[in-house]
């Protein structure tokens, strides 16, 4: 099976810590590796991949135009993204990790803390991001084509340059054959794959999807899960992603980050142990299970406090 | 599957197409038979009613003598550069109104104004302005035509998809960006409608004011012919307006369809 450079950094990094309100849980990981979960970040053996995106006390506030009021999105988060690292953000729905998200993107202005890519300033959007939202908002005039190659049509790329560009990523979503429909003609799932499709056609530094799924019927959803995280162990790209769906962040994610109900703090911060590839039924697996009660508890406990629900 | 699905719809739709030709056709064959009949017959007046085939010998003989072809070619020159003018100030301008939103509020009610004005009623300061030569008719034609291609535009800015805008600023678009990628593509279908409205609208108006006064046009044609109870001759002008009118509606729609080609209800693959 493929497996890209930084994947298998990540496999020889597995390592074994234990810290105060860990729940531990030895595993035996496919390539005979032990690898066991932790609540904390490990201390004793650090990761040598490069941190890809870096966000230090992130406090994003906006201004609620009916009240009048600054509403605090997200308050002083703190967070390390490796290169090659998929993460996924999960939390109760409106705790901010989509205004989160946004601040990332460079499309919501944060009031305090920076954000950086590859060390480099984030104040507004950029070449080196690039967003999947839930909708695929898609050109309905033009089409799969020249959609896909519109993000890079936009930074100053010609059409024709641009659709060799593309093309890899055509091949690798398995949309050749379907560059001359218009996205009317294609159901919800393939213009979601149109959608990645046009983002990572930009190949950007860091890949940022907004609860991409959260708008496919159930069975497709699943679908694009396993081909999602086909396309990532290939690709080996910087991944955040906000989801609701805590069994999509485990199958596809190397932490799953646990925000608090707004203003959204991180309440955990959670490595997932299986090694890569993965394969879907995973899930079935009594770790998997574990895990996601494990999530689900962290989510119930904070909102019963905070009375978020 | 696509296509299997498709196939019948456009069969059942081809055959409502071609019972409705009939029906149309139909009553306007009836309605010639039931005129003809009328002045043959000598029920009214021939001199008020003329009838079709006194028109069509009128209309040849207007074309044979070179009448039509002069009159018309003045007519189609003022409506031309008025409509030309009308697309020029018009377009930039309604697309303006409709995407800064302090231009909108400023202009907005004045336009609204103007637009309430029957521009005809207008035809005695025009002369007085521009004379009876033909620039007083392309100033009509212009406040004729320009306010539906405003309107279209303006609404056009307003339906634009504000997903579509995020999408494009989260790919850095800058605000020519977006304008030339969303906005533009967005108003396409408003400017056809426009279009379609503004040449009613202007035809309307190069004919009035032809009539209104001058010595030169369809509309000064059809006037002259009345006065001189030529009626055959007056509906051999009004004939022509109306074939000028349909043909130009007709391929504008066409137009229209051709860049619609994306919208899912027009499309067919």
């Amino acid at each position: 099976m493929m497996n890209s450079v930084a994947r298998a950094t990540h496999e020889h990094n597995g390592r074994k810590s234990a810290g105060p309100t860990a729940l531990i849980t030895p595993i035996n990981g496919g390539l005979g590796s032990v690898v066991s979960i932790s609540g904390d970040r490990p201390q004793h053996i650090p990761d040598t991949r490069p941190v890809k995106l870096s966000i230090k006390n992130l406090v994003v506030g906006y201004l609620d135009n009916q009240s009048g009021q600054t509403t605090v999105a997200v308050d002083k988060v703190t967070l390390d993204v490796r290169e090659g690292e998929f993460v996924s953000i999960v939390g109760l729905s409106g705790c901010g990790k989509s205004t989160f998200l946004n601040a990332i993107a460079g499309l919501v202005k944060h009031q305090y803390g920076e954000i950086r890519v590859n060390d480099q300033l984030v104040t507004c959007p950029g070449k080196d991001r690039a967003v999947v939202f839930q909708k695929a908002s898609l050109l309905p005039w033009r089409k799969v084509g020249r959609n896909i190659t519109y993000g890079l049509e936009l930074s100053g790329m010609k059409p024709a340059e641009a659709r060799e560009k593309a093309s890899y990523f055509v091949n690798l979503i398995r949309l050749n054959g379907f560059e001359h429909h218009y996205p009317h003609q294609l159901s919800g799932g393939m213009q979601q794959r149109v959608n990645l499709a046009r983002a990572l056609a930009c190949d950007p530094e860091v890949l940022l999807l907004d609860e991409p799924f959260a708008a496919l019927d159930a069975i497709t959803r699943e679908l694009m899960q396993n081909e999602l995280l086909e396309l990532c162990e290939k690709v080996g790209k910087t991944v955040v992603m906000v989801t609701h769906q805590i069994d999509e962040a485990l199958l596809l994610s190397d932490r799953v980050i646990i925000f608090s109900s707004r203003p959204a703090h991180i309440l955990d911060d959670i490595r997932v142990p299986f090694p890569h590839p993965r394969k879907g039924h995973i899930k079935d697996s009594e770790e998997f299970r574990g895990l996601m009660s494990r999530i689900w508890n962290i989510i119930e406990g904070n909102a019963n406090i905070g009375g978020g629900i | 599957m696509r296509k299997v699905t498709v196939l019948p719809k456009s069969k059942v739709a081809k055959r409502e197409k071609i019972i409705n030709l009939l029906l149309g056709s139909s009553v306007i064959i009836l309605f010639l038979i039931g005129w003809e009949l009328l002045f043959q017959c000598k029920l009214v007046n021939p001199l008020f009613i003329s009838s079709p085939s006194r028109v069509v010998f009128a209309e040849i003989a207007i074309i044979k003598d070179g009448t039509l072809l002069k009159h018309f070619l003045v007519s189609a020159k003022e409506f031309g550069f008025g409509y030309l003018a009308a697309i020029i100030f018009g377009f930039p301008f309604g697309i303006m109104l409709g995407w800064f939103k302090l231009l909108k509020a400023s202009f907005g009610p004045f336009i609204a104004a103007l637009q309430a004005t029957p521009r005809i009623a207008l035809m005695p300061l025009f002369i007085i302005w521009f004379g009876l030569g033909i620039t007083a008719k392309i100033v009509v034609v212009l406040l004729s035509a320009i306010f539906p291609l405003i309107v279209n535009l303006q609404v056009a800015m307003s339906t634009i998809d504000p997903d579509l805008v995020h999408v494009a600023r989260a790919y850095g678009a800058g605000r020519w960006q977006i304008f030339r990628s969303i906005a533009l593509p967005t108003s396409l279908p408003f400017l056809i409608t426009g279009l379609r409205l503004a040449a009613g609208r202007g035809l309307l108006g190069v004919i009035v004011a032809e009539v209104f006064g001058g010595s030169e046009g369809i509309g000064y044609m059809i006037e002259y012919a009345g006065s001189t109870f030529q009626t055959d001759k007056v509906f051999a002008g009004v004939l022509v307006v109306a074939v000028i009118g349909i043909s130009l509606d007709v391929s504008l729609d066409r137009l229209g369809r051709h860049f619609d080609r994306w919208r899912s209800d027009t499309a067919v693959h």
